[in-house]
Order: structure tokens, then sequence, then C-alpha cells
């Protein structure tokens, strides 16, 4: 850990980031200044990282097998999971519109599972492959990750304003709640992994 | 390492555990999902099969399977089968269905229809049609089930009782048509099959709670369909239940002695007469046939035209046909009515009595005879009466049925007499006497004409004049009068005066006739004048 402030045995606050000197022969300690956790590393970020990937990974199969919302038009009943919709609006004709729900609700969510998965394990494994470009995907996903809600804002925003009765009805249905937990939860995931373990590695390589 | 110096040193916190607990969420995710997994799964019934005839308005994925309206089930598959002969949905049951799906569960695609009087299923114009459900728990369990063609009008669940109608002819009667108590609906017709044996057609009729009370066992039930428009000697009647009952037909069913009789039981069977009026009818259960024939046209005498004994119905006419009789080399229309005598007051006795009475009656004169029953439609009646004066006659037997001697028609001798006067019309030399009578017209009309000038003349020349005169045309005539009074006696026939000029007439006439001698003479031998008559 040369070259680092973790090698010269310096932490920072996560809180108000106050460097401060690492106690030798412990993991935990506190700042001095605001009391916060002082961790070399955010603590048991890859252990966190890797629950809240297997929770969202759980959540991700409800989530797409059970309805997103119900529309409810002139007493006929449709449900939709949100593949469902991608097809109903390829279907329409309405590809662009099609391209970004495909994209945002599904590819994001899924590349976030994987490129966390990735560097979860990556960092597990204590891999020094191409750390710049690792912590690049880093970026992206934590970058792009928030977009993934666009289908929980557009069934909130219907069910909101689609309520006139028997002529046409939006509801949201369980697939949503899933789904939102998924984006949620790889958000979280994204947030608690620390992108200074993959340079970790590295550094230890480099020396 | 002054900057180190400076950086403070951090405050030690023990490690107090190992696993962390955000383990805790994956967890939680698992057991949310493993829970749902378990909840879908367990909650899925059983998959059935429904044949269907077509899958018109059916999607898989969508169609529901509802039983009163709530989703019982879902359509998963639609296929076609091997044969290309039908359609087979594949559904998904709920659970807690499942005990329902036996021999006895009846499925039917409801769709928006408009049938006998009802319109349906208007919802599923915009929702889409679904598969109803009629459950049942009674039976063996199933899974593949046949639909029904057409949704059942009444469903296991609901109250009331089913009876079997016997018909003679099915007539209007579809699925769905009303059943009237009272000209009140309360029951429908719920199926129409002929009979395996062809000998006539069943009617099954669900009467609802609480109105399967009212029939009994001596209900009788009668087709009310359409309109009962009768034309026949009485005139016109209509007869109908209901504007509905006109338009698609209804049955109708009475309870002759009201609540005396015990109510009928589920799936008794009954007639159904063709009309009320036949119930009417089939009141006088004993009829006693007779023959009667007519000379004469029996135009507007049919099956079913009544007969009457001044003016009251008896009976009517049971049949009207014309017969070649090879004895005779002649045809004859044998009429043959129906007496009922219960009508007549003759019950009480039994059947041979009442015949007995009838011909004693014909030995007193009693006679059939055709009347006009109504002029403007030229309907006959069989009319019986008692004609004392008639020679006597007796009931003929011998044949199928005894035969009443009749009389001729009134018609029939009014038709008789008016022939004859048009013959002797026919035979007058009509187109001369029109001549003779247009020549003689004119000749008087030229007449007419000249008296009317005349008559003008007269009077406006004549009258003011002789107005005047009149008073002294009076004196004078009253002097003429009297002077021609004498003058009579003087010159009377008998008067000497008279007689004396009558001789001196002659005489004058003589002394003419010699004068007119002299002048042809003289004219002659204008000579003689002079010379003299010279003898010849």
């Amino acid at each position: 850990m040369n070259g680092s402030a973790a090698g010269a045995g310096l932490w920072t606050c996560h809180d108000c980031h106050q460097l401060v000197v690492a106690p030798p022969g412990h993991a935990h300690a506190a700042c001095p200044r605001c009391g916060g956790a002082v961790h070399v590393r955010k603590a048991a970020s890859l252990q966190r990282t890797a629950a809240l990937l297997v929770a969202s990974a759980i959540l991700y199969v409800p989530a797409n097998v059970l309805p997103v919302m119900t529309f409810t038009s002139m007493g006929r009943q449709q449900s939709d999971t949100i593949l469902s919709g991608v097809a109903h609006l390829l279907l329409h004709g309405q590809w662009p519109l099609a391209a970004i729900v495909f994209f945002a609700s599904v590819v994001v969510p899924v590349l976030k599972l994987v490129a966390l998965a990735f560097l979860v394990i990556s960092v597990q494994r204590g891999s020094a492959w191409r750390p710049a470009e690792r912590t690049r995907l880093y970026r992206i996903t934590e970058l792009v990750g928030r977009w993934s809600m666009v289908d929980i804002y557009v069934v909130t925003v219907l069910a909101a304003l689609v309520q006139t009765g028997s002529v046409a009805a939006v509801e949201a249905r369980s697939g949503a709640f899933f789904f939102g937990g998924v984006v949620v939860l790889t958000m979280i995931a994204a947030e608690t992994f620390d992108p200074r373990l993959i340079w970790d590695r590295c550094g230890a390589r480099r020396e | 390492m002054s900057e180190v110096d400076d950086i403070p040193e951090s405050n030690i916190v023990t490690k107090r555990r190992r696993i962390s607990a955000i383990w805790i969420i994956p967890i939680v995710a698992a057991l949310v999902g493993a829970w749902l997994a378990y909840k879908t799964i367990s909650e899925r019934g059983p998959e059935i099969t429904i044949v269907l005839h077509d899958a018109e308005g059916l999607e898989a994925g969508k169609t529901a399977i509802r039983y009163r309206e709530v989703m019982v089930g879902l359509v998963e598959t639609i296929e076609i089968a091997e044969d290309l002969s039908h359609v087979v949905v594949g559904a998904r049951m709920q659970k807690r269905f499942a005990r329902y799906l036996t021999d006895d569960t009846q499925f039917w695609v409801v769709r928006a229809q408009v049938t006998a009087g009802r319109v349906t299923g208007l919802g599923t114009l915009l929702s889409g049609a679904y598969i109803a459900v009629d459950p049942s728990d009674e039976g063996d369990p199933q899974t593949q089930f046949e639909a029904l063609e057409d949704p059942p009008l009444v469903t296991s669940q609901e109250e009331g009782r089913g009876f079997v109608l016997r018909a003679e002819t099915k007539g209007s009667l579809e699925v769905g048509v009303p059943v009237y108590f009272r000209q009140v609906q309360v029951g429908e017709v719920v199926r129409t099959a002929l009979d395996p044996s062809g000998a006539f057609v069943t009617v099954d009729v669900f009467v609802r709670a609480p109105h399967h009370q009212r029939v009994r066992r001596d209900s009788r039930f009668w087709n009310s369909s359409g309109f009962d428009a009768t034309l026949d000697a009485r005139g016109v009647r209509v007869d109908s239940e209901s504007v509905v009952a006109m338009m698609i037909g209804g049955v109708g069913f009475d309870a002759p002695t009201g609540d005396t009789a015990p109510p009928a039981d589920e799936g008794a069977v009954f007639s159904l007469h063709p009309s009320k009026r036949d119930v009417d009818v089939e009141q006088f259960a004993l009829k006693q046939r007779y023959l009667v024939h007519f000379k004469g046209s029996v135009r507007g005498l049919e099956v079913g035209s009544p007969v009457e004994f001044r003016g009251i119905r008896v009976g009517q006419v049971a049949d009207v046909r014309l017969q070649y009789d090879g004895a005779a080399e002649d045809l004859s229309i044998p009429v043959v009515i129906e007496i009922e005598p219960e009508r007549i007051g003759m019950s009480g006795g039994d059947p041979v009595q009442a015949a007995d009475r009838l011909a004693r009656l014909v030995e007193r004169g009693l006679r059939a005879q055709l009347k006009s029953g109504n002029l403007l439609t030229g309907q006959l009646l069989v009319d019986l009466d008692l004609h004392p004066k008639l020679p006597p006659a007796s009931v003929k037997r011998g044949g199928t049925y005894p035969e009443i001697p009749t009389i001729p028609t009134p018609l029939d001798e009014l038709a008789g007499s008016v022939t004859r006067i048009l013959e002797k019309v026919e035979r007058l030399p009509l187109d001369e006497l029109t001549a003779e009578a247009n020549g003689a017209i004119r000749e008087l009309h030229g007449t007419l004409e000249q008296t009317r000038r005349f008559t003008e003349k007269v009077n406006e020349g004549l009258v003011p004049r002789v107005d005047g005169t009149i008073g002294q045309t009076q004196a004078t005539l009253a002097a003429a009068e009297s002077t021609l009074r004498s003058v009579e006696r003087m010159f009377g026939a008998e008067s000497p005066v008279n007689v004396e000029l009558a001789r001196t007439l002659a005489e004058l006439a003589s002394a003419a006739r010699a004068l007119r001698g002299l002048a042809d003479h003289l004219d002659r031998h204008p000579e003689d004048l002079i010379r003299g008559g010279s003898e010849k």
C-alpha cells in the first residue's frame, strides 16, 4: 500500500473526511473530530455489496415476472410486466419509446448487477487486471443506476394521473415494488462498494 | 513526517462482529421471493380443458373464467383439435374452486347476446368475452369439460322448479321464452327437444321460486305465443299474455283449483295446449260425435266452427271432408260435430242416456242447419233447433256416428228464389225495350218543350188579361149557363126544335146534293142555261 494514504497508515473519516493515523492492529477506529467511524476502506465493503447484489438479484425475478401495472380501459383490463410492456410498445410501432424503456428497465439493472458482481469478484480474487477501466466501469454503473427508476416514475405518474373511472385507470402492481427494490438495492450496492479496493491490489502488485 | 505528526490519532474501536448485518437484506429478499414462489405454486389450481365450438373473443392468458362475475380461472392455451372439429381451451382454475369441478359443472362462453326478449353480456362488448362456469360439487371430479353452446338460462344456484311440457308442435317456443302465470313472468323455457320417439316435443320450463308453488298438479299449460287472433263465427278476438309474448311467444299456465291441489313435483309432466282457448275447451271432457250431411256448399265451415242450439254453443265441428259414395256414385260432405252434453245441462246422466235424449229430440223435430255466423267473414255455424212442423225423422244409426237429419240452409232458399227472379229478368227483351223507351222519351221531351213554350206564352200574354175579365166572364158564364139551359131545353135531343132541325138539315143536305148535281151538269153543259135542258 505504498504511495497511498492507507500505505502510510493514514485513514480518513467517512463523515468529515478527517485524515487520521490508523491505530496499528485495529481495523476499526473512530474519528477524533466528529466521532464518526474510521476505516482504512469502507467497512466490509465487499461483503455488503455482495449481499445487496444477491438480494437485488433475487428481487429481480419477481420484478420481471409479476405485472408492474394494470391498465383498465373501457372495461378491458390489461396487466403488463416490464417485458410485455416493451413488447407492446414495439407492436404498436413506438420503437423509440420501447428502446428507452428496454434500456432503462432491462439493460441497465442487468448491467449494474453484472458489473458490480464482476467488480466484487475481481476485487475478491485480488485481480490487478485493468484497474483504470474497472474504475470507469464503476463510475458508469453508479452514474447510470438511478435512471433505471424511469419505469417506476412512469408507473407512479400514470397511476396518479390516469384515474378516470371506467374509461381508463392505471394501477401499480406488485412487480413495480420489486422492481423498485432491485433499483434501490443496486444503488446502495454501488454506494457500498469501495473503488479504492480496485487500486489496493494494484498498488500491492506494483510494490 | 511532521505532517503526519499533525494528523490526529484515531480512536480505537474494538471489532464486534465478523459477519455483516447486511446479509439480512438478501435473506429477507430470499424469504420474500420464496414466499411468493410458494404462494404461486400452492395456489395453482387444477388445469382443465374446455372443448368449445369456436374461440370467438377468447384470448390465451387474458380471458378469465368467471363465476358470478368473479374471476376463478384463467385461459392459458387455446388450441384447435387435431381433427379441426373444435377448439380446446386449456385453463388454470383457482385452487379453492377445484372441488366444484365435477361432471355437473357447466361452462359456457359469455358474449354480448340479443336473444328472445333479453339482452345479455353487454359488458363483454368492451371487456371481451369470458367463460362462465356454473359450479357443482355433486358428481365425480372432472378436468375435461364440454362448453355449452348457449348460456344456460337457469343455473344450478337458482331456486325454483323445472317442469316438462309435452307439446304437439314446437311452435315459436325457443329457449328463453317466458313462462307466465296470470300474465306475470315467473320462469322461462330452458330447453326444447324432439322426443326420441318423435311423437311429441318436450319443452322444459323453469319456474322460479317462489312462483313454482303456483304450479299445481292440476295446472294446465298453454302456448300463448304471439297473439291469438281468432276470426270465427263469433267475430274477431285477440288474446295475448303481453307485448313480449306477442313478439317472441310465451307459455302460460293456470291453477284452476288454486291451492287446493297439491303443488307439482320437480320434473312433473304436463301437456302443453296449443292455446288458452283449447284449455277452456278441454274442460268438457265428455264429447259425443254426430254426423250431419248438408246439401250445398259448406264454405265457411271448418273444424272448430261452433255448434249452437238457438245461439248457445253446445259443441263444435270436429271434421269436415269430402267423401265419395261408391254405392250412390255421388259426392257428399259429411260433417262430424262434437256435442258436449255437459254444456246442455245433460250432466248427471250417463252418455247413453244423453244420446237417447237427443234421439228423442230429433223425433220431436230437432234438425241441424247451416247458418251464417258472421256475415263479414262468411263463417258458418251449425245450428240445432226444433222444427216441430217438419215431417218426423229419426237419428240414423249404423255409420261411425249417429246422423242428425238436416234442413236446407235459409241462405240456400233465399239464394234459390233470387236465382229464379234473376232468370226472369234475364229473359226480358231489355235491348228493344230500351230503344223504344228511348224514342218515346225523346218525343216526350219535344212535346214537353212545346208545352213549355206555349205555357210561357199563355203566362205572358193571356193571364193578365184573363184576370181582368174573369169576373165578367163569370157573370157572362152564369148568363150563358142559363141561356144554354134554355137552349138545351129548346134544342135538346128530344126537343121538337132538334127534330125539326134534323129534318130540315136532311132536306137541306138533299137540296145541297141536288144543287151540286145541277152545278156539275151546268159545268159540263153550260149551253143548257140558254137552250134549256135536253132530255137524254
